[in-house]
């Protein structure tokens, strides 16, 4: 069964997220809609940023255009809309506005190369997508939203397609690695218990607190912070005997943990809102686990597949089946796929 | 020399602007309208009541049934501007987008045109005639060839048997093409050359058994290359070539039909320019018109009564920015009634006792009528004023800060070469900014000179006596006169500073009364230094200075 037809039966809307630049984002999209149209499943695509263009404005590689089918629901800017190659019926003018005029909804009527930009804003990209499942889509594809919340469908949950490749290093050994790394943290365990989440959800502004047990009973305490800025000092100084989780705001950075004494990790658990605030590397993050140290998050990212690019712009490449085979036996229970071939294992 | 009713900054400081700020337009024609919103002068009388009348009207059917105007807000608030488009297709070809947007907008208009028929079953009134929208169905017919009445648009099959046949063409080749290299894929599977669905394949040079075989089929060709690895892709044959550029010319041919069907849609657009244009007009019109309806349901504002006569009588007025600060800090806004005539009107009595916001009340009030607009007021009768101009303290402006007489002379100077019959000048705090002997002094000139005039002149003032020239009227702030003032001292004993200032505020009354017995002027700000705590030795002092 094809990868899509896989995701499509439980997910309505999935992000496509690159490791890095470069790591064959626009590639796993063209698989996916050839899939899509061999599968016979009505797209929505949509971009987070300015899609489909030749040139990556950053390193200057190509990058694959979009051609796109009949029937498939694209979401392009006014100024683009005499660009595309493809036919498009204009099906709604959205009030979104972006550097290249309004977000037009269309449907593709005669196939053909389409430049896709969407929304800035995380919430009208939620709206984009459950309009294009209103519209008749069977499933949306957005090009490059990492943060979950960027995808909000009632009917399902939505998760991320992750792509890599050999542009994260030249040590294949250290591509599985990162990507493994990501994986896991996205899959983080969600804050289960009902009164930690509700004490940590609430609260408009985002704020460094903990929740501690008293008589009992578990309370949330805002730590203070004069400065703004709470060093890892001032956290260690702060988590007592009767800390039970510690949620931080912001970026989940070494250097946020550093002077806490690790003997503290077995009674108390870190919260993030979710995962893409870690920024530790793998190594560390194995060495502070073996130390105890554990990690949850409000809201974890489902990661539906992982593609990989065995080409590396920067020229060079690895065999694709040692690629894949090495990445299956990081990560056995991920769906792969090699998006240049389109082997999978 | 251009005719106005008023300058910037008396449209500012009286709260025309605030207010005018308030009504809620929901199309871009609207806020044009709203922009460009010109007064009705002295002699326009009639053309003011035609306006007012139909304030009140749908004021009324709002009332009535709100329910009634919900599709025209909905209609209307999705409107887009494409009157460039519309204007621009006397001689260029417009685009999709802007055929679109059109399209849209002749949705909205036939929408909107077909819902207000409706009116007079609804309201037993006759809907306004200048609302009015003209029919643009036969254009809608042309732009919805499909007749779906959708707000999509494309340049579908059914403009042109010519284009539908080029593109169904175009797709055969399509699929001819794709099916032929399916063919081959397949074809190369069945050997264990595996492509992707885009019919390409990535090998690495270091696999050169590989490299070597693929190397060798015809049915493969190099299409990308590094130093590191190749992507094969399917080779076109002769028949496919064929096919390619087959497929190339019928696109040229499309772009060209697809742009003939636009030419001809822009020609039809544009040889409806008049009546779109019109639409639109009346539109902007009709959404002032209902902007102004809504501010009054929402604010409790009155029609005005228009007279011939130069007069201003307002009752139980009120300013609806002072009325909205009071009401955040949970007060109430107490209303003014005031009768003003040709002649001079002093405002004299306590200091925070509300003159200032009485002067710029009776500004407001006039102002809003002569631009169509509904009052804050229980009742208002109103002549229509030539000129009107508010002279008050302006704390903003550094100028006034560095020489508050000088620059308040100069703009005294600059409202009484502006003043005409029939004008209505209001100044607040008359010479303050000198001292006390000659401030009256001038005051005292300025008014005997100003009661001389055809003028309607509505003064605040703290000098008592100037309100003695012959004529003159004098109203006076009620304040504190009637406050319990051992109540007050005992809440004020518990309050902070911001609260005590409050406070006094509280239990001021700010009611006007004519003051006919010029002597006994009650002289309140000795009282409000008191209560606010100055200490006794200064107030007994004052008040034996004041013997």
């Amino acid at each position: 069964m094809s990868l899509l037809k896989e995701i499509q039966k439980d997910y309505k809307a999935v992000s496509i997220v690159g490791m890095a630049k470069n790591s064959g984002k626009t590639t796993t999209l063209n698989y996916l809609i050839e899939e899509a149209y061999d599968e016979g499943l009505a797209l929505g695509i949509t971009s987070t940023g300015r899609d489909g263009e030749t040139k990556d404005i950053v390193t200057g590689t190509d990058k694959p255009k979009v051609y796109l089918y009949e029937e498939t629901l694209v979401s392009v800017p006014v100024k683009l809309y005499d660009r595309s190659e493809g036919g498009l019926e204009i099906l709604r003018m959205t009030e979104y506005r972006t550097a290249l005029g309004e977000i037009l909804i269309c449907k593709v009527k005669e196939a053909g190369y389409v430049q896709i930009a969407g929304p800035s804003t995380r919430k009208e990209q939620g709206e984009l997508t459950l309009e294009m499942l209103k519209l008749g889509a069977d499933m949306v594809l957005i090009d490059g939203a990492v943060d979950r919340k960027a995808i909000a469908s009632p009917k399902s949950s939505d998760g991320v397609i992750l792509a890599t490749g050999a542009v994260i290093s030249r040590s294949m050994k250290k591509v599985v690695e990162e990507t493994a790394h990501v994986v896991r943290l996205y899959s983080l365990p969600e804050v289960e218990d009902k009164t930690v989440r509700e004490l940590l959800e609430d609260e408009g502004e985002e704020r460094t607190r903990m929740v501690e047990e008293r008589d009992g009973s578990l309370k949330v305490r805002e730590i203070p912070s004069p400065s703004g800025f709470i060093s890892s000092k001032d956290l260690d100084w702060e988590i007592t005997d009767i800390t039970r989780y510690v949620y931080i705001k912001g970026a989940f950075t070494y250097s946020v943990i550093r002077d806490i004494n690790p003997k503290k990790f077995k009674s108390i658990c870190f919260v993030l809102k979710d995962p893409t605030k870690i920024f530790i590397d793998s190594m560390t993050w194995n060495q502070l686990i073996k130390k105890g140290l554990k990690v949850k998050v409000l809201d974890n990212i489902k990661v539906l597949a992982v593609t990989l690019n065995p080409t590396a712009p920067q020229g060079y490449s690895f065999d694709s089946h040692e690629l894949l085979s090495f990445m299956k036996k990081a990560l056995p229970d991920i769906r792969m796929r090699n998006v240049r071939s389109g082997e999978d294992v | 020399m251009i005719r106005r009713l008023a300058n910037q900054k008396t449209k500012n400081q009286s709260g025309f602007d605030y207010t005018v700020g308030l009504l809620e337009l929901l199309t871009p024609f609207g806020n044009i309208k709203k922009k460009e919103m010109e007064p009705f002068y002295k002699g326009m009388e009639e053309a003011l009541s035609e306006e007012l009348n139909k304030v009140q009207l749908f004021k009324e059917s709002m009332t009535v049934k709100e329910e009634y105007f919900a599709d025209f807000f909905e209609i209307m608030a999705h409107m887009k501007d494409c009157t460039g488009s519309i204007e621009r297709a006397e001689k260029d070809v417009l685009s999709v987008v802007e055929l679109f947007e059109i399209k849209s907008l002749v949705i909205a208009m036939e929408k909107l045109r077909i819902g207000t028929d409706g009116f007079k079953a609804t309201f037993s009134k006759d809907f306004p005639a200048c609302y009015r929208l003209k029919p643009v169905s036969d254009l809608l017919k042309i732009l919805d060839p499909r007749n779906e009445n959708m707000e999509t648009f494309y340049i579908y099959d059914e403009f042109s048997e010519k284009l539908k046949a080029l593109r169904e063409k175009k797709r055969e080749a399509e699929r001819d093409l794709r099916r032929q290299k399916r063919e081959k894929a397949e074809a190369l599977r069945k050997e264990g050359i595996d492509l992707n669905p885009g019919f390409e394949l990535t090998v690495s040079k270091q696999n050169s058994q590989e490299m070597e075989k693929l190397s060798k089929r015809d049915e493969l060709f190099r299409k990308e290359e590094d130093y590191t690895c190749v992507v094969f892709s399917v080779k076109t044959d002769e028949r496919m070539e064929e096919l390619l550029s087959n497929i190339e010319r019928i696109h040229m041919e499309i772009e060209e039909e697809e742009e003939r069907v636009r030419e001809s849609l822009s020609l039809e657009i544009s040889l409806r320019k008049e009546t779109l244009l019109s639409n639109v007009e009346r539109i902007g019109n009709f959404d002032l018109v209902l902007a102004k309806a809504g501010l009054a349901v929402k604010k409790n504002l009155v029609r005005p009564d228009i007279v011939n006569s130069h007069k201003v009588k307002i009752s139980k007025g009120r300013h609806l920015e002072v009325e909205e600060y009071l009401s955040k800090k949970g007060r109430e806004f107490h209303p003014v009634d005031l009768d003003l005539k040709t002649g001079v009107t002093c405002i004299t009595g306590a200091n925070m006792g509300g003159k200032t916001v009485s002067l710029k009340l009776a500004c407001l009030t006039c102002l809003l009528t002569q631009y169509g607009l509904f009052v804050p007021a229980q009742k208002a009768e109103l002549g229509l004023c030539s000129y009107i101009q508010l002279l008050a303290g302006d704390t903003q402006s550094p100028e006034r800060g560095l020489s508050s007489f000088g620059g308040e002379m100069e703009e005294l100077r600059e409202a009484l070469d502006a003043l005409k019959d029939y004008s209505f000048l209001l100044i607040d705090e008359v010479a303050s900014g000198t001292n006390p002997q000659e401030g009256r002094a001038i005051s005292k000139g300025l008014i005997s000179y100003l009661a001389e005039k055809k003028v309607i002149s509505l003064i605040t003032t703290h000098f008592d006596t100037v309100t003695d020239v012959k004529g003159v009227k004098n109203l006076q702030v009620t304040g504190l006169e009637n406050a319990d003032f051992d109540e007050l001292k005992r809440k004020l004993r518990y309050a902070n500073r911001k609260e005590r200032i409050d406070l006094v505020a509280s239990y001021m009354d700010y009611s006007l009364k004519e003051q006919k017995d010029k002597k006994n002027v009650p002289r309140e700000a000795i009282k409000i230094a008191e209560t606010l705590g100055i200490y006794p030795e200064i107030i007994d002092r004052a008040k034996g200075f004041l013997e």
